[in-house]
């Protein structure tokens, strides 16, 4: 079956996520490589043309990290091709090294880099603004700020990106990446052409970086002459609008929003910047002239706004005199995102036309209710999650210990132990394998008088990504901790893409596996290796290496239990028993239910017993060896 | 603010390093757990009033209450308890003597016990890895034989015991140290439900005298250059004027000065006021005789203390199992004056660490009042 | 066509209910009628029991924000009840309609006895107090009957066609049942989807 983003049916409108927008607008521009390491929201770029790879002459890779991911991209665009890659913002703190080296050595072949930040954080651990990248690497960025541009922006970086010999950044956010929406497709591309490298052409900076930065401003500088006529910057409003609204990426979404809500469209005007690095001069300060007053709409940084403003104050004898909003004056917020409701009260209060609301009663009286009875919702492993199990081996082994031992940590689904789904046991959480970079430091500590025990835990994926320098490093260096991986043969948060340990790629062809186990071993670590499901041996391995002095691997390896259902492994059975249920008495104290908190398990107010919840319940067991009656048990199935 | 036994144990009792590692929490609740000589309090629990509490050696009650009842009101002394008969002792087997501690009388009562079908099983610390033991259920005479000896560091035995009333049917005897004996005469005494179906499986218990156990962390430590901890097969502590631990290593012996291992002792035992192990029914310690510590090394001192200890120790003496001998003149002073000093030192700490002279924390106000009188009795 | 342009529709339940691919198909299918469509998402939490929370937003002439206003929505599909009512907490207003899932899906915190999940009863009696009108369905009892829960999603959008609360024509709402929907499971969905139907044609 061809997969419908392949299909060839120019004008055919899709209801597309951005993210597959972009994937289209990739497949549109003959990219020959599209390679990343996956990162919410920008996965589903890559899983998107994994998925549709066999009908397309792309080579589709999920790179071991972001870094490898881009200069994998980079040696199609080396060679003439077309080559991509995409990331969330942290994955580009980590490509950022050679990005900024690829910028001054120019490229060949059509290079685009997708940047999906995430403002507020809502599947990351930071929230920063990536297009400050753009000016510090100087590289040309494009912001698409609808479904329809997403695809198109991206096959035209494709083209920006060969007219200039530069990597070019396409930004994206959440809502835009995540959203879905309507999508009219283009033709696909006719036959590539064959990769060669021009050895007379090398893409070498030394030895004078300062000359190859001297090329890359004169680039930079025919791309704002292209961007001066880019059908992606346009004005639509009034001639002489009481207020002018710049914009650029979702902001339009939420600008259109308010103008629309409050009925402002004969006051308002709307100037849209789709490239926003560098700012095409001449195209602002043309419409500049019809402003008095500005307001900034967009999220993240006021990175616009400051380009803006510079402007201004470079050009201000020519100009009327403006009126400034943005972030700077607090009018919109710096952090988080940006909203329609942002947008309504801000306008409402500078035009004077308070929006409708709700009816007092009704407000009083929904708000009411919803405090009355709508619980929080907490956030909990999967049934079946071997990191509950593994989480708990390691609080029961840091209380037993006693010394006060504590877990460094990095990012994935188990991040989420440093929350109550792990009873906090994961005490520092940054980069991806920053748990082992840092544990590495305080393993050297141990040795000044830092008297508590160091964990490092990171999962299998990670391993791959980043954790194996700084475990050479602690190993050269004798840094003193337990190394926890968390095998569990997934990238489970981002969405189950296959990592180096699995034997499999992207596009499902067999590869061999790189063992984590072999790994330490060559770096000269002992390595043991346990089921976190089987509470009492990990608790037991993680004491034994709490107590063991020296550098040392403990792989817990179980298969994600969403995995697992998918590779359809028949679930096990837990059932109750209910007259050795002792409940609340004391002596259990609803231990499965108060304590180890497993959706699968549930607390009956009635009988006062727990009771399983079989459409949940993977029946893995681990609530079986927590019940210290023996009323949890599993049963065999057929 | 209602305060649960959880809470208790967990501020009151570990919080105050007043924990002894008897395992009686761990043994009766999940919520609690134990690894080596480490008790922990692992999982928050909201129980008002849960069987850990009661149990718990380190939690308020009435020791001298509850050894009354061994023994007639004039066989109670203020130092050491209930003390119907002192006995030096050893065990007749030679076998027996060598691997025991001392003159092997614990092992060779106990397996005598199993034999006679006094108890089903023996829970007796074992030793385990390097320089820390386990509880173990012992059914047999070799499994007995195999707890010969001590490394001198907690195990917890409470624990392991509950963990079989629990689990096995059967009378149950316990080798345990004066704290662990003040958690079972407590689970004994109590009306919870729990402890009520442990009590009932207790049929028996031989204390150890004790005058304070090591961590076993901090001893490998104190011992390290020394002596490979992984080495050691058993530790001993001979009369105080030589100030040294023996340490016993495959097949050799060795000496270490005491001032290098007293910062291995757990704090906990600071705040122990018993020496003898007073609530049990027969208590073994090492002797005291005439011919110093080369002859005393092969001997054990027994204090009877119930008529059931009475009657297990006659039945042994009369079976051949054991040697019997009266102990030399002033044996028995020497022993008051020694738990009165440990008393006394108990007291004076729990004081401090209450910050009040009245306030003995786990012990009821005035305890040990009377001890005063006998300071320099002997 | 449809009532108000843009038609604000919620999508709400709790994450692995279906609540995506029910906001999905609902999407194709106003985009086969030549509308546009946005939908957005709350997400990150979807696996692991968090509240989830699909915006629909459906016009004539432009590409909504995939965010709507608060107190804007016209339609609130609830997969469960309590979520339900925390959406017309932000985004109720008097005139919203409610098309609600009766089965609750415990939070964690009730699970663990901390907290109570309060009377179904009373979200629903409020549910119905602030809206306009109140459908109510037990599509995860009926999911059920089929064979598993994971059904209530196709339930309710049966129920949703056959209460016409936005202008579904069946046929081709099959039709897109159809292409969306892997074929070996595709009976049993269009059974959900039937028996959905049967339940408001019921009432």
């Amino acid at each position: 079956m061809v997969h419908p983003i392949t299909q060839e049916s120019p004008d055919q409108v899709m209801l597309l996520m951005g993210n597959e927008a972009i994937a289209r607008g990739i497949i549109e521009a003959g990219a020959s490589i599209a390679a990343a390491y996956p990162g919410n929201p920008s996965s589903d770029i890559v899983d998107t043309l994994a998925k549709a790879a066999k009908n397309l002459d792309m080579h589709v890779e999920w790179s071991v990290n972001e870094k490898v991911a881009l200069e994998v991209a980079a040696a199609a665009a080396m060679t003439g091709l077309r080559g991509v890659s995409a990331m969330k913002q942290n994955g580009l703190n980590v490509a950022c090294d050679f990005l900024l080296n690829l910028n001054l050595s120019g490229i060949r072949g059509g290079l685009v880099l997708v940047i999906c930040d995430d403002p507020s954080g809502i599947s990351s651990t930071n929230e920063q603004d990536s297009r400050l990248y753009a000016k510090m690497g100087e590289l040309p960025l494009l912001e698409p700020s609808t479904f329809q541009e997403a695809k198109d922006m991206t096959r035209e970086a494709f083209e920006l990106s060969e007219k200039l010999g530069l990597p070019v950044l396409l930004h994206s956010v959440t809502r835009l990446s995540h959203a879905r929406g309507n999508v009219t497709l283009g033709p696909l591309p006719g036959p590539k052409g064959k990769p060669s490298f021009d050895r007379s052409r090398p893409f070498v900076n030394v030895p004078a970086p300062a000359n190859a930065h001297r090329r890359l401003k004169e680039k930079i500088e025919r791309c704002r002459d292209i961007f001066e006529s880019s059908p992606r910057n346009f004005y639509q409003g009034p001639e002489r609008p009481d207020v002018m609204l710049i914009t650029t990426g979702a902001g339009l979404f939420y600008s259109l929003e308010g103008v629309e809500a409050l009925g402002l469209d004969v006051q308002v005007g709307i100037l849209k910047v789709g490239t926003t690095f560098p700012l095409p001069s001449r195209f602002l300060l043309k419409h500049l002239k019809k402003a008095q007053q500005v307001v900034f709409v967009e999220e993240g940084a006021p990175f616009l706004e400051s380009g803006v403003k510079e402007l201004y104050a470079e050009h201000a004898a020519g100009l009327p005199s403006i009126s400034f909003l943005g972030k700077a004056e607090g009018a919109l917020p710096q952090v988080g995102e940006l909203n329609p409701d942002v947008m309504i009260r801000l306008l409402g209060r500078l035009l004077d036309c308070p929006r409708e609301t709700r009816p007092e009663s009704y407000e009083h009286g929904i708000r009411a209710a919803v405090d009355e009875l709508v619980p929080d919702r907490d956030l909990a492993f999967c049934a079946g999650c071997p990191h509950r199990a593994t989480y708990w081996a390691i609080k029961q082994a840091l209380a037993l210990d006693g010394r006060n031992g504590f877990v460094c940590g990095d990012i994935g689904c188990y991040g989420m132990g440093g929350g109550p789904a792990g009873w906090s046991q994961m005490n520092t959480m940054q980069a991806m394998g920053s748990g082992a970079g840092v544990a590495a430091g305080m393993g050297q500590l141990t040795n000044m008088g830092l008297d508590q025990p160091v964990v490092a835990i990171c999962g299998d994926s990670t391993f791959y990504h980043a954790a194996i320098p700084a475990l050479i490093n602690a190993r050269q260096h004798g840094s003193n901790f337990l190394f926890l991986v968390l095998d569990n043969d997934a990238t489970a948060m981002t969405g189950f893409q296959p990592h180096p340990g699995l034997g499999t790629t992207a596009t499902g062809q067999a590869a061999p596996p790189v063992a984590i186990g072999d790994l330490c071993r060559a770096m000269g670590y002992p390595v043991d290796m346990c089921d976190p499901y089987d509470l009492k041996a990990t608790t037991d391995a993680i004491m034994r290496g709490l107590e063991h002095e020296g550098p040392q691997v403990l792989i817990l390896k179980r298969t994600c239990a969403l995995v697992a259902a998918r590779q359809g492994i028949p679930p096990g059975r837990v059932i109750l028993d209910t007259d050795r249920c002792i409940g609340e008495n004391c002596g259990c104290g609803r231990m499965c239910t108060s304590a180890f908190r497993c959706p699968g398990l549930g607390w009956d107010p009635v009988t006062k017993t727990a009771r399983i919840d079989q459409a949940i319940c993977t029946g893995c067991g681990v609530c079986t060896r927590i019940c210290p009656t023996g009323a949890l048990k599993t049963e065999a199935t057929s | 603010m209602v305060q649960h036994s959880f809470g208790k144990l967990n501020n009151d009792v570990v919080g105050n390093n007043l924990c002894t590692a008897c395992g009686a929490c761990a043994g009766l609740c999940p919520h609690f757990g134990s690894y080596k000589d480490r008790v922990a309090p692992l999982h928050e629990c909201t129980q008002p009033l849960g069987a850990c509490e009661e149990a718990c050696p380190r939690m308020p009650s009435d020791p001298e209450a509850l050894v009354r009842a061994a023994a007639p009101q004039e066989m109670i002394t203020q130092e050491m308890g209930p003390v119907r008969r002192l006995w030096v002792t050893r065990a007749k087997d030679e076998d027996i003597r060598n691997r025991g501690q001392h003159g092997g009388t614990v092992t060779a009562l106990a397996a005598f016990a199993l034999e006679q079908g006094l108890v089903d099983a023996w829970i007796m610390a074992r030793s385990h890895d390097s320089l820390s033991g386990v509880p173990t259920v012992c059914r047999t005479r070799a499994q007995v034989q195999a707890c010969a000896g001590t490394k001198l560091t907690s195990v917890p035995v409470v624990g392991g015991f509950l963990e079989a009333a629990f689990k096995d049917p059967g009378r149950f005897g316990v080798v345990a140290t004066p704290c662990q004996c003040l958690a079972l005469a407590k689970i004994k005494a109590s009306d919870h439900p729990r402890l009520r179906q442990a009590a009932e499986k207790l049929a028996l218990v031989v204390g150890l005298f004790c005058g304070w156990s090591f961590g076993h962390r901090e001893l490998s430590r104190a011992l390290s250059g020394r002596v490979d901890p992984d080495d050691v097969t058993g530790l001993d502590i001979p009369p105080s004027r030589h100030q040294s631990l023996e340490v016993f290593i495959k097949g050799r012996e060795t000496s270490v000065p005491l001032s290098k291992v007293t910062g291995a002792v757990r704090p906990a035992c600071a705040y122990c006021f018993d020496m003898t192990a007073e609530p049990a029914d027969l208590s073994v310690g090492s002797a005291r005789l005439p011919g110093g510590w080369d002859e005393a090394r092969h001997w054990n001192q027994t204090v009877v203390r119930s008529q059931m200890g009475e009657d297990l120790l006659e039945r042994a003496n009369a079976a051949g199992i054991l040697t019997l001998q009266e102990p030399p003149e002033g044996a028995l002073e020497k022993l008051k004056t020694a738990a009165a000093g440990k008393k006394r030192t108990a007291l004076k700490n729990l004081a401090q660490l209450s910050k009040n002279p009245d306030d003995l924390l786990y012990l009821p106000r005035g305890f040990g009042k009377s001890l005063s009188s006998t300071e320099h009795g002997a | 066509m449809i009532p108000n342009d843009p038609m604000n529709v919620i999508i709400c339940g709790v994450g692995g209910q279906g609540n995506v691919l029910a906001s999905l198909i609902l999407g194709r299918y106003f985009v086969d009628q030549g509308m546009k469509v946005t939908i957005g998402e709350t997400y990150g939490v979807s696996q692991r029991g968090g509240a989830v929370m699909s915006q629909l937003r459906i016009s004539k002439t432009r590409q909504p924000a995939p965010l709507m206003p608060s107190s804007r929505a016209d339609l609130i599909v609830a997969l469960e009840p309590v979520e339900g009512l925390r959406m017309l907490g932000q985004f109720g207003n008097p005139t919203v309609t409610v098309l609600s899932n009766t089965r609750p899906w415990l939070p964690m915190s009730v699970l663990a006895g901390e907290h109570e999940y309060p009377e179904v009863s009373l979200v629903l009696d409020r549910m119905g107090r602030f809206s306009e009108a109140l459908w109510k369905v037990d599509a995860t009892e009926i999911a059920l009957g089929l064979g598993s829960a994971i059904l209530a999603n196709i339930v309710m959008l049966g129920a949703l066609q056959a209460s016409v609360l936005l202008p579904l024509e069946e046929t081709a709402m099959r039709r897109t049942l159809e292409a969306s929907l892997p074929p070996k499971r595709l009976e049993q969905n269009l059974q959900a989807f039937s028996q959905g139907q049967e339940a408001v044609k019921r009432h």
